[in-house]
C-alpha cells in the first residue's frame, strides 16, 4: 500500500478544504484525481507530496505512519515529487534547473550530465539544454519542470493539472511521458485533471473529489456530450442517446464542442411526474431497473435510454419508496454536472 | 558662477595632479563606508531574510519599526552613540570616540534598517512557488533558503548598494563621532564641510565632484540590478 488515509481533514479558517474518511492508493498504478475548481485536488496533492500538513487525520506512506515533522517530511520528500499546475523554473539555464535535485542528492557531475540528457530527450527538449529557463513558453516550461521532477527518479510522481494551459500537441506529449514513466520505471502516478477523457484513457483508478469529499460517483454517470447551442446562461448538450442536458455556462466545458460529462448521482432527484419551476430544466423519463442498498442510502439504476445512477438518502427513500420497473422522472439541476 | 567654474577648474587640476591629501580623504571615506556596509550587511541581511521568510507574531510591527528607522537622522545616531562612547559613557574606557571605529558604529546603526527593509522587500517579491519547488525536489530548509536568496540576489545587491550610497554621503555621524581628524577620520563629506567653513572652495568642490561621481556610479549599479530584478519578476 502506497498511501493509506483515514479521517483526513484540512481546514483553513472556517473552511474545510478537505474531508476524506478513507482513501487507499496502491504502488505502481496511475490514479486520476478529478473534480471541479475548489474541490480540494491541489490541497490533497500537497498533503500527498508532504508539502502541506493535514489539520486532522492519519496518513500512512508505504506502510509507515507519517508524523509531519520537518525532519521526517524531508526524508519522505526524497521519494515523492510534485509537478505543480503552474510550475516555476529557477533563474538560469534549463540544465541548471534539472541538475538542482541531482546536486542535492550529491550526484557526480558526469552522471548529472547523463541524466540531464536522458530526461530532456524523454520530454523532447534536448535542444533547449542551455536555454534561459525564464524564456520558455508555458508548454516548454511544463515539460522542463516534468523533466526536472523525473530526473530525481521519484517513486511517486504527483501532477497537478499537468496539461492545463498547454496546447494540444504538448498535452499529448506530456500524457505520453507520464504513461511511459509508469510503465517503464514503475513510478506511481497521481494526477489531478479536469478532463474525464484523460482519466478514462490513462488511469487505473479515478478519484472524484467534490467540495473536499470523495464522491461516490466514481465512474458513474459518465456520458459523452456534444454542445448544441448556447442560450443565455445555459448551454445545451446532446448526450449519446436522444437525451439533452442543459447546464449553467460557468459549469460547461469551455472551448470544446465534444466532451465527457459526469452527473453527480446525489444531485439527481426522482419524481412521479415532471416537476415545475427550476427543476423542469433537465427532466428525463425512465424506468427503475435496479435498487440496491449502499452506505446510508439507496442506489437506483434508471433506464432513460442511458443507464443513469441515482443515489438517494435512506430517509428520503423511506418517505417515498420506489419499486422495480416503476416509471419515474429524473430531474438534474443545471449545476449538477461536471465536465471534461 | 565664476567662482563655481574657477573651483571646478581647480578641482580638475587637483584631481589629475593626484594630490595626496585628496586621495587620503577619499581612501578614508571608502574604507569606512566599505567596512560599515560589510558589518551592516552581516547583521541586516539575515535579519531581513528571517523577517521576510518566517511568520511570527508582531511581524508587521517589526517591519513598521524598521521602516521608521529609515528616517532616523544621522545627528540623532551621532548623539546616541556619543553618549555611549564619550569618556563618561559606558564604553568610554574603550576610547572609541574620534576614531574610524566610532564612525563605523554609527554608520552601521544608520544602514542596518536600510539593508533589512530592502532585503525584506526583495525576498517578499520572490514567488512562493520557489519554496515548494525546492522542497519537492528534495531540499531541506537551509537549501530552500539558499534558493530564495539566490532568486532575490539582484534585489539584495541593490540593497547593499543603496546602503553604501547612504553612508558614503552622510556627514552628521562622521563629524560628530569621527571629529574630522586629518589622515584619520577626515572623510569626503567632513572635509567638504571644513573647507567650506574655511572659505576654501577648491578642495570642497573637488571632493564634491568625486562624491557625485561615486553617487552616479552607485546609482548606475542600482538601476542595473533593479532592472535585472524587474526582468526576473516578469
Amino acid at each position: 500500500m502506497l498511501y493509506k488515509i483515514r479521517d483526513l481533514k484540512r481546514v483553513h479558517g472556517d473552511n474545510t478544504i478537505l474531508d476524506i474518511d478513507a482513501l487507499e492508493l496502491d504502488s505502481g498504478r496511475i490514479y486520476t484525481l478529478i473534480g471541479p475548481n475548489g474541490a480540494g485536488k491541489t490541497t490533497l496533492l500537497n498533503i500527498l507530496a508532504f508539502l502541506d500538513m493535514p489539520t486532522a487525520g492519519k496518513v500512512r506512506f508505504q506502510g509507515k505512519p507519517v508524523r509531519f515533522s520537518n525532519g521526517e517530511l524531508y526524508q519522505l520528500r526524497q521519494k515523492v515529487s510534485l509537478l505543480a499546475q503552474y510550475p516555476i523554473l529557477f533563474t538560469g539555464s534549463v540544465r541548471k534547473n534539472i541538475e538542482y535535485g541531482l546536486k542535492l542528492r550529491r550526484v557526480a557531475a558526469p552522471a548529472r550530465r547523463d541524466v540531464v540528457e536522458r530526461v530532456l530527450e524523454m520530454v523532447g527538449m534536448s535542444r533547449f539544454v542551455e536555454a534561459d529557463a525564464h524564456k520558455l513558453s508555458g508548454g516548454e516550461t511544463k515539460r522542463v519542470a516534468l523533466a526536472r521532477a523525473l530526473a530525481i527518479e521519484p517513486q511517486v510522481l504527483l501532477c497537478d493539472e499537468p496539461t492545463a494551459n498547454v496546447d494540444t500537441e504538448n498535452q499529448e506529449i506530456i500524457l505520453e511521458i507520464l504513461k511511459r514513466c509508469n510503465r517503464e520505471q514503475n513510478v506511481s502516478l497521481i494526477f489531478a485533471t479536469h478532463y474525464l477523457s484523460q482519466s478514462t484513457r490513462l488511469a487505473d483508478s479515478t478519484i472524484i473529489l467534490q467540495n473536499g469529499r470523495l464522491s461516490s460517483g466514481r465512474r458513474e454517470n459518465v456520458f459523452q456530450a456534444t454542445l448544441m447551442e448556447k442560450h443565455g446562461g445555459l448551454w445545451l448538450y446532446q448526450l449519446d442517446s436522444s437525451l439533452t442536458l442543459q447546464v449553467a455556462a460557468e459549469q460547461a466545458a469551455q472551448g470544446v464542442e465534444s466532451c465527457s460529462v459526469n452527473i453527480d448521482p446525489k444531485r439527481i432527484t426522482l419524481h412521479r411526474t415532471a416537476p415545475a419551476g427550476e427543476r423542469a430544466v433537465n427532466c428525463w423519463s425512465g424506468t427503475i431497473k435496479k435498487l440496491e442498498r449502499v452506505n446510508g442510502g439507496i442506489k437506483m439504476t434508471v433506464d432513460c435510454g442511458l443507464q443513469v445512477q441515482v443515489l438517494q438518502p435512506l430517509v428520503e427513500y423511506q418517505r417515498e419508496p420506489r419499486a422495480l420497473d416503476e416509471q419515474v422522472v429524473l430531474a438534474i439541476p443545471v449545476d449538477g454536472a461536471m465536465f471534461r | 558662477m565664476e567662482l563655481l567654474f574657477d573651483s571646478l577648474h581647480s578641482a580638475f587640476l587637483l584631481f589629475i595632479s593626484l594630490d595626496p591629501d585628496l586621495f587620503e580623504i577619499v581612501g578614508v571615506s571608502l574604507t569606512v563606508a566599505s567596512l560599515s556596509t560589510l558589518i551592516a550587511s552581516v547583521i541586516g541581511l539575515p535579519c531581513g531574510f528571517l523577517i521576510a521568510f518566517k511568520n511570527f507574531a508582531g511581524k508587521r510591527f517589526v517591519i513598521t519599526v524598521l521602516n521608521t528607522l529609515l528616517a532616523l537622522p544621522t545627528v540623532v545616531i551621532g548623539l546616541v552613540v556619543y553618549s555611549f562612547i564619550s569618556r563618561r559613557g559606558i564604553f568610554g574606557p574603550l576610547e572609541l570616540l574620534y576614531t574610524q571605529k566610532a564612525i563605523i558604529i554609527g554608520q552601521v546603526i544608520l544602514i542596518v534598517p536600510v539593508i533589512a527593509t530592502l532585503t525584506i522587500a526583495a525576498i517578499s517579491r520572490i514567488d512562493k512557488r520557489y519554496r515548494s519547488t525546492a522542497l519537492t525536489l528534495g531540499a531541506n530548509e537551509l537549501e530552500m533558503a539558499v534558493v530564495i536568496f539566490l532568486e532575490a540576489k539582484y534585489g539584495i545587491i541593490a540593497a547593499l548598494i543603496a546602503a553604501f550610497g547612504r553612508v558614503i554621503a552622510e556627514v552628521g555621524i562622521s563629524m560628530m563621532l569621527g571629529g574630522n581628524a586629518k589622515g584619520f577620520t577626515r572623510t569626503m563629506t567632513t572635509a567638504m564641510a571644513l573647507e567650506y567653513d574655511k572659505g576654501e572652495f577648491v578642495l570642497a568642490v573637488a571632493l564634491g565632484c568625486i562624491l557625485l561621481a561615486f553617487a552616479f556610479f552607485i546609482n548606475m549599479l542600482f538601476h542595473f540590478f533593479q532592472g535585472r530584478t524587474d526582468i526576473d519578476a516578469v
